[in-house]
């Protein structure tokens, strides 16, 4: 089983979403049917952050939805009211662990861990190369990145599946708080 | 010379020799049980030793708290059987319940040497008090996996009779795993059938049955559901136990609850199997032996 | 010596409460087997898993000892990342230093995520007391918070709430708040209620309030574990943040926290991560959308430096996961709340003494415990507690803090017993007392400490014949007595 495939089967397990797909032109259609499944007729935005200039572009001029990027210098203020009136987030990733179904989020001028937050769909963006074949050599290599720039984000998160409790009747429920689906767009290269 | 070695060198079938510790529950309210293991060790040809000033390992003690006088126990313990007649060899101790063969492998270095230290005696003799305690840890097993180690379980019956099994907590835990118990029995015509949840404590707990029934209780009226499921699913007759404290337990709770369920230690069943006695309504009986 | 809240009850009635709810038993009971389960199947799947746990534990435990000098680290790494540290001594240290940065920011709400150390403090009750409005986001949380009652069981703090109690709980709080209650008792609706219920305060709060599972003194980072999210949300949202933590939460550097980050999850759920892993560094750096504008660490002792250096040192390894409650027998008969402490099941009846000196529920080692082991076995850092909970007895019987009754019983008992002709005097009396009550084969009561047994169980008589009498019959020469 491949790293890619392995990360696949996990995320999963996790009640994660899998979508693959060979070339960016592709997402903002998919994207729009997960915006349409979750049932929203409003003209809902779609946020992002921490992605290609590229990726987003695509995002923005293939959705009907008003899309509005994290960016360097950007309004902190406004930007989180988007997410919070958002049906969809999308983010990229500064990496995935195959063994963990997990991707790792950091804050920073370009990446925004809101739109994986507030909103009630998360969508995140990776190729597979940026997935570790474990968590723990992941989270290594992470360190190493950060001895050698000196630097640590302020906040890193790490996502192992939607926002879920059990806190009733030990029943399982998703969305608590967080995301109740989250989708892993794996972009082929 | 004593007479029963003699007889038994005459057959010159003596396959072991070993030290039998009876349990202060076995020899005051199921004699039954240690005479059944008597009976089946002597059978395959076992010189059994009976160091007859034996007491009590002294857990009731040491797990409520009572350390000096679970210590006391100990130190008793220790001189009976490193002075029987095959005391100072390596010859094996079996023990009528893991629980208490448990506590001595477990509890009895470090119990007598905190005391001897607590009692102002010299670091020297406390250590040479572990150093015993640890010498008669090693020769200590529980009787069911003795008698499944040393017999093995080539000759299988044809049979099998049903049985649940409770194997008690310390000797899921704390002993070395008790597979060859099982095979054992199940070598005599006796399936061990453990219930569902079978790793939960039957809530006896030594002390703690009586200092608190009432969780004791409901942890033995669930263990008696699944028993009981265990009865109506495979149609075990009885319920078995190297661990007669829990066996106790479970069968004091069933009588008082108006529906008394045979109950017995391992080696009646075995003590059975071998006289070919092994049916239901045999061990239906065995509770009214030995109390005429 | 730490300060720790109590459920001032008598044991017997925390007891007998306990036993007597039916649907906290259910719930509890399927709650905990089904934790355990899936952490075993965890274990079962991923054999590689056990060798980061070994060395969690050995890494954990030098961390403990090394834990004056490493929090110092964690300090300095923190602040340069331009926190602000504190060191609390007891309960009302932390709850000063929290007040005071509450005022100081002129905080009107504030949100917590899940935190047993502000269950410990009381942080809730002292700030609601000076007129801060104090709220829980994790659903369990939140839930008892409504029904102002302790968690029952440290992942699930409202595992003894049934659905339709819940759905009562929020229509009360929905007409309160002038909202629209659950549209139905199903479980998805009434969390759907809490989203929406938490999320307007999660935007509105002014200061948020965490625990924390990991510090890092390496690298200064805080890590927390949630599924829910709500953890994310307290740190990202409000422009104050406070993390309140147990010294004993420390580890020495990121290839410690490598090894160990994953042992909650795998061993509290059964899953290899938790939905959620936050870790934070320090403040808002300028260019983020989100995070606090200040930072604030509170590092609480409470009676746990007490422990290092002795017998009991191990217990500050406790990474809170909650294997030991999911597999305690006697946990999943009565609950989190029968023992009256913040901290349940073996680790509590161990932690609640000994952070306070044996004041506060001295009781719980001897009354909730069968000594059974499970707990050694689930426990991920192999914290001996089957060990401490005797050690712990055997503290209690050293300051007399039993009841007369047992002490004497012992002593007689050992008296008795530490010779062979004390023994068959034993055997004698118990025959006579037999006699003397007619109950010649079968017990249906006894007198003193024995008397518990009968309250709901039945006892063989002793036996007509003991073996110690069998025996010299059946080998006639009587050899082995000497």
């Amino acid at each position: 089983m491949t790293v890619g495939q392995q990360f696949e089967q996990k995320w999963q397990e996790n009640s994660g979403k899998i979508i693959r797909i060979r070339q960016i032109a592709e997402l903002p259609g998919f994207l729009e049917g997960i915006v349409r499944s979750y049932g929203h007729h409003g003209n809902m935005p779609i946020v992002m952050a921490g992605l290609p200039k590229t990726w987003s572009d695509a995002i923005s001029q293939g959705s009907a939805q008003a899309a509005y990027l994290w960016a360097e210098g950007g309004d902190k203020e406004r930007f989180r009211q988007y997410c919070e009136g958002s049906t969809l987030g999308v983010t990229g990733c500064a990496w995935a662990a195959a063994d963990a179904g997990s991707v790792s989020l950091y804050s920073d001028s370009e990446q925004s861990l809101l739109p994986s937050l507030l909103p009630p769909i998360h969508a995140v963006i990776l190729k597979e190369s940026q997935i570790a074949e474990t968590f723990q050599s992941g989270l290594q290599a992470m360190y190493q990145h950060a001895k050698e720039t000196h630097f640590w984000p302020s906040l890193i998160k790490v996502i192992a599946g939607p926002s879920m409790t059990a806190d009733i009747e030990g029943q399982l429920i998703l969305g608590v708080h967080g995301p109740q689906d989250v989708y892993a767009v794996i972009v082929e290269e | 010379m004593p007479e029963r070695q003699r007889i038994a060198k005459e057959d010159e079938t003596v396959v072991a020799r070993v030290q039998l510790f009876v349990t202060c529950l076995a020899d005051m309210v199921r004699p039954q049980a240690a005479i059944a293991a008597v009976r089946a060790m002597e059978r395959r040809g076992v010189n059994v030793e009976f160091p007859s000033n034996q007491t009590c390992c002294g857990q009731f003690s040491y797990n409520a708290g009572y350390q000096h006088e679970a210590a006391i126990l100990a130190r008793h313990f220790l001189e009976v059987f490193e002075t029987g007649e095959t005391g100072h060899d390596e010859t094996e101790i079996v023990s009528l319940s893991g629980s208490c063969a448990a506590m001595v492998i477990h509890s009895y270095p470090q119990l007598l040497f905190d005391d001897a230290m607590e009692q102002g005696e010299p670091l020297s003799v406390a250590e040479d008090w572990k150093r015993r305690a640890q010498a008669v840890g090693t020769r200590i097993r529980e009787w069911g996996t003795w008698m499944g180690k040393t017999f093995g379980s080539a000759q299988e019956k044809g049979h099998h009779l049903p049985v649940a099994y409770h194997l008690g907590c310390h000797m899921r835990r704390l002993l070395p795993p008790s597979g060859e118990l099982t095979n054992m029995l199940k070598a005599q015509g006796i399936l061990a059938r453990e219930p569902d949840d079978a790793d939960q404590c039957c809530g006896f707990g030594g002390t703690y049955s009586f200092t608190e029934p009432a969780i004791s209780t409901a942890l033995a009226d669930d263990k008696l559901k699944n028993i009981d499921k265990l009865v109506h699913d495979q149609g075990a007759v009885c319920l078995t136990s190297a661990d007669l404290g829990c066996l106790l337990h479970l069968a004091g709770r069933q009588r008082r609850q108006g529906s008394p369920f045979p109950a017995c230690h391992i080696s009646e069943l075995v003590d059975l199997a071998d006289q070919n006695r092994l049916t239901p309504e045999h061990i239906e009986s065995l509770g009214d032996e030995g109390r005429k | 010596m730490g300060q720790l809240p109590f459920d001032p009850r008598p044991w017997p009635i925390r007891r007998n409460q306990a036993l007597q709810d039916q649907t906290m038993r259910h719930t509890i009971g399927f709650v905990t087997r089904r934790f355990a389960l899936a952490k075993r199947d965890v274990y079962r799947k991923n054999p590689a898993i056990e060798a980061s746990r070994q060395a969690a534990v050995g890494q954990k435990r030098q961390a403990i000892r090394d834990m004056p000098r490493l929090l110092e680290q964690f300090r300095a790494q923190v602040e340069e990342h331009g926190a602000q540290t504190y060191m609390a001594a007891g309960a009302h240290d932390a709850i000063a230093i929290a007040l005071r940065i509450a005022r100081q920011a002129q905080a009107k709400l504030v949100i917590k995520s899940k935190s047993m150390v502000t269950e410990e403090i009381e942080l809730n009750q002292a700030f609601e007391s000076a007129g801060i409005v104090v709220r829980e986001t994790d659903l369990g949380e939140y839930i008892i918070q409504l029904a102002r009652e302790k968690p029952s069981h440290i992942l699930a703090p409202a595992a003894h709430r049934n659905r339709h109690q819940i759905d009562e709980l929020f229509h009360h709080d929905a007409s309160q708040q002038g909202i629209q209650p659950p549209v139905s008792d199903e479980i998805a609706e009434l969390t759907h209620y809490a989203r929406f219920r938490l999320r307007q305060e999660f935007l509105r709060a002014d200061m948020g309030v965490t625990g924390g599972n990991f510090l890092v003194a390496e690298t200064g980072t805080l890590v927390l574990i949630t599924n829910e999210g709500n953890a994310d949300m307290v740190t990202s949202l409000p422009r104050v943040l406070v993390s309140i933590v147990g010294v004993e939460k420390i580890v020495r550097d990121w290839s410690s926290l490598v090894q160990i980050i994953q042992q909650p999850a795998m061993s509290g759920i059964g899953r290899h991560l938790s939905s959620y892993t936050t870790m934070v560094h320090g403040p808002r750096q300028s260019a983020s959308a989100e995070g606090p504008d200040e930072w604030h660490v509170i590092l609480l002792d409470n009676g746990r430096k007490a422990l290092l250096g002795t017998e009991f040192e191990d217990v500050l390894s406790c990474i809170r996961c909650g294997a030991c409650l999911n597999v305690c027998p006697v946990f999943r008969e009565v609950g989190g709340h029968a023992y009256g402490s913040v901290y349940p099941g073996p680790i509590g009846i161990v932690e609640t003494p000994l952070l306070t000196d044996l004041q506060v529920l001295p009781e719980i080692p001897s009354t909730l415990c069968t000594l059974c082991h499970a707990c050694l076995e689930a426990c991920p850092m192999d914290i001996e507690l089957p060990h401490h909970i005797v050690a712990l007895r055997r503290l209690k019987a050293k300051r007399r803090l039993n009841a007369r009754r047992l002490d004497w019983t012992m002593r007689t008992w050992a008296r008795f017993w530490q010779t062979p002709q004390g023994y068959r005097r034993s055997v004698q009396i118990a025959r006579l007392a037999q006699r003397v009550s007619r109950q010649p084969r079968i017990l249906h009561s006894a007198p003193g400490l024995f008397g518990g047994w009968f309250e709901t169980r039945d006892m063989p008589a002793v036996a007509a014949e003991t073996f110690h009498e069998w025996w010299p019959k059946h080998h006639h020469t009587g050899a082995s007595e000497k």
